[in-house]
C-alpha cells in the first residue's frame, strides 16, 4: 500500500480572507463572492484519516460522489472542526479487480454547531495481485 | 424563473499549472493529480487527472453566476465523477432548473461534459431566495 505523504494538513486552519482568496484564485472561480460551497474540501483530513485506517491504496481512489448539506453561514476567522465516519463499505470481486466502494459522512462544526454535513463516496479499483 | 428554464453556460478549461495551485489551496496533495509520471506508472492513468472537487468548483461558479450569492443560497450541492476529465480539455458547465417545491426550492442539475459531450461531472445545486 501506498500513501502519498504530506496529502492533506488543514488541521488548525482557520477560514481566513487569504485562504478564501486563494481557493477563489485556485478554482479560476469569477462568479463567487463569499467563501466558496466547496471551500470545505480543505477540512478533509478526518476524511483522509479514515481510509488510511481503512488502508486503502490510494494510487487506485477514486472520488465518486461528494455532496454538501449547509445548515448555516460558515464565517471567517472560524476554524470547522470535522468529524467523519464510514456509514457503507461494499466489495465486489472480478476476476482481475477488487472493487471497493467506501461511503463516509462528515460533521463540519463550528462554535459547537453543525454547521454542514459533508457525504463522500469513494471507489478504490485495486488489480488482484496488488488487493 | 421556471422549470426547464436553462442556465447561462460556462466554461474551464483547467491547466497543470491550475491542478497545482488548487492541490496546495485544496490540500489534496493526491500525486493522480499533480504528477504525470505516478498517474501513468503507478495509478494506470493517461496522465493527471482533475481532481473532481474542482469540477465541483466550476459547477459551483455556474451556480454563482446563474444564482448569484447575494440573493440565493445554497442550501445543498451534490456532484457525481462520473468520467475522469484531463488538463487541456475545456468542460462546458451547463445546467437547467429542474424543479421549484412549493415552499420555493429551487432544483437545479448541472453538468460538465468535455469536447466529446461526454459528462465528466453532473450533480444537483438546491437553493432558496434569501
Amino acid at each position: 500500500m501506498e500513501t502519498p505523504p504530506n496529502m492533506i494538513d488543514s488541521d488548525g486552519i482557520a477560514i481566513s480572507q487569504a485562504e478564501v482568496d486563494r481557493f477563489i484564485a485556485a478554482t479560476h472561480s469569477e462568479h463567487l463572492r463569499g467563501i466558496p460551497p466547496t471551500f470545505l474540501t480543505i477540512y478533509r483530513k478526518s476524511e483522509f484519516d479514515l481510509l488510511n485506517d481503512l488502508k486503502v491504496n490510494w494510487r487506485y481512489l477514486l472520488h465518486a460522489e461528494q455532496e454538501y448539506e449547509y445548515f448555516a453561514p460558515l464565517s471567517l476567522d472560524k476554524e470547522p472542526i470535522a468529524n467523519s465516519k464510514v456509514v457503507d463499505q461494499k466489495e465486489r470481486r472480478r476476476r482481475d479487480e477488487v472493487m471497493r466502494f467506501i461511503k463516509t459522512e462528515t460533521d463540519f462544526v463550528i462554535d459547537d454547531k453543525l454547521v454542514a454535513k459533508g457525504r463522500s463516496t469513494f471507489v478504490v479499483r485495486e488489480p488482484v495481485g496488488d488487493a | 424563473m421556471e422549470v426547464g428554464q436553462d442556465l447561462q453556460p460556462i466554461t474551464r478549461t483547467p491547466t497543470r499549472e491550475q491542478l497545482r495551485a488548487y492541490a496546495e489551496s485544496s490540500r489534496d496533495r493526491n500525486p493522480i493529480h499533480i504528477d504525470d509520471g505516478f498517474a501513468r506508472d503507478k495509478a494506470g492513468l493517461p496522465g493527471v487527472i482533475v481532481h473532481g472537487m474542482l469540477s465541483m468548483a466550476f459547477l459551483a461558479d455556474l451556480v454563482a453566476l446563474n444564482f448569484p450569492e447575494a440573493e440565493w443560497e445554497l442550501c445543498r450541492f451534490r456532484a457525481r465523477f462520473r468520467k475522469v476529465a484531463f488538463p487541456g480539455e475545456a468542460l462546458s458547465c451547463d445546467g437547467t432548473v429542474r424543479d421549484i417545491d412549493p415552499d420555493g426550492l429551487v432544483q437545479v442539475a448541472v453538468s460538465a461534459k468535455n469536447p466529446a459531450g461526454e459528462i465528466t461531472t453532473d450533480g444537483v445545486a438546491y437553493l432558496r431566495r434569501k
